[in-house]
């Protein structure tokens, strides 16, 4: 949670300078945060290529935890495709990548912001971040309504820091390693999501 | 797009060969966060300095709400099934 709200911390400072007027465009006419975007990437790369446990459970044939993060996926795309029949200002590659984040919203904001404009990617800070949120607000009820399995689809990403307390309080301990896994596999999956949607937009 | 799926490709294999160098991992997740601070301050400057955006806040807020509540809802009717795969064989 402490990490959660030094990252909007981060981002409401530079939001207060922006509105103060001050801009880096006097400097530069590139943007230099492209540069810093790939050395993100590349870095995330990193850590996604140390990680033991994921070569461990896809070289092992243990497909059932990969279902929970599969089905994250298709029912999320499948709700925001959805949605942006209704939402008319949004394009269909614009609601896929907003919810490719699955509730990372740092990474997967500054990405769609660099991909599209900021205008998207502030929807996506704040959808992510609502994501979030609601899993935290609602995991009492999801159970109730849905299983024990609800938050960690509702979760997406964040299943494995900032939700996963409360998906044991209320799910129980046995998910806690599923809920770990899940956000793990999403976790190295939005950025390769986002890339994958916007390439397929380019041909049409 | 591809430059982007490119970069993460080389870092997940410069990863898998550094494995064991736990002092570099640990300068990598440093950075990483770093990194992330940095760019959305940079967000932040952006979105701060852009009248277009700051005077439809509302707008892309309930556009951005309403894309969540749909992600989540998506997610979650399958949530039932689950829970039928994970306990059939015991």
């Amino acid at each position: 949670m402490r990490g959660s709200i030094i990252i909007v911390l981060f981002f409401c400072s530079g939001l207060g300078f922006g509105l103060s007027g001050f801009s880096f465009n006097r400097f530069s006419d590139t943007d230099p945060s492209v540069y810093a975007l790939y050395l993100l990437m590349f870095l995330v790369g990193i850590s996604a290529g140390a990680d033991k446990k994921v070569w461990k459970i896809t070289g092992r044939n243990n497909i059932k935890i990969l279902i929970i993060p599969a089905f994250v996926i298709t029912g999320t795309l499948s709700g925001c495709a959805l949605c942006s029949l209704f939402l008319t200002e949004m394009s269909l590659a614009d609601s896929l990548a907003v919810g490719s984040g699955f509730g990372y919203y740092s990474l997967s904001s500054i990405i769609i912001s660099k991909f599209r404009n900021e205008t998207l990617g502030v929807i996506a800070l704040i959808a992510n971040i609502s994501r979030e949120i609601l899993t935290l607000l609602f995991t009492p009820l999801l159970v109730r309504f849905f299983g024990r399995f609800a938050p960690i689809l509702s979760g997406g990403a964040t299943s494995m820091d900032t939700t996963l307390p409360v998906i044991i309080k209320y799910s129980g301990k046995d998910c806690a390693i599923p809920a770990i896994f899940n956000g793990i596999i999403l976790t190295l999956l939005v950025p390769f999501i986002i890339g994958v949607i916007y390439e397929i937009a380019e041909w049409f | 797009m591809l430059t982007i799926l490119a970069i993460i490709i080389c870092g997940i294999i410069t990863g898998y060969l550094f494995q064991s160098k736990l002092r570099f991992l640990m300068v990598v997740e440093r950075l990483t966060g770093y990194a992330i601070y940095l760019l959305l301050f940079l967000l932040g400057l952006a979105v701060g300095g852009n009248e277009k955006i700051i005077s439809n806040l509302a707008d892309i807020g309930f556009n951005a709400i309403i894309l969540s509540i749909s992600g989540i809802t998506g997610s979650i009717v399958l949530a039932p099934l689950i829970n039928k795969i994970y306990f059939s064989r015991d």
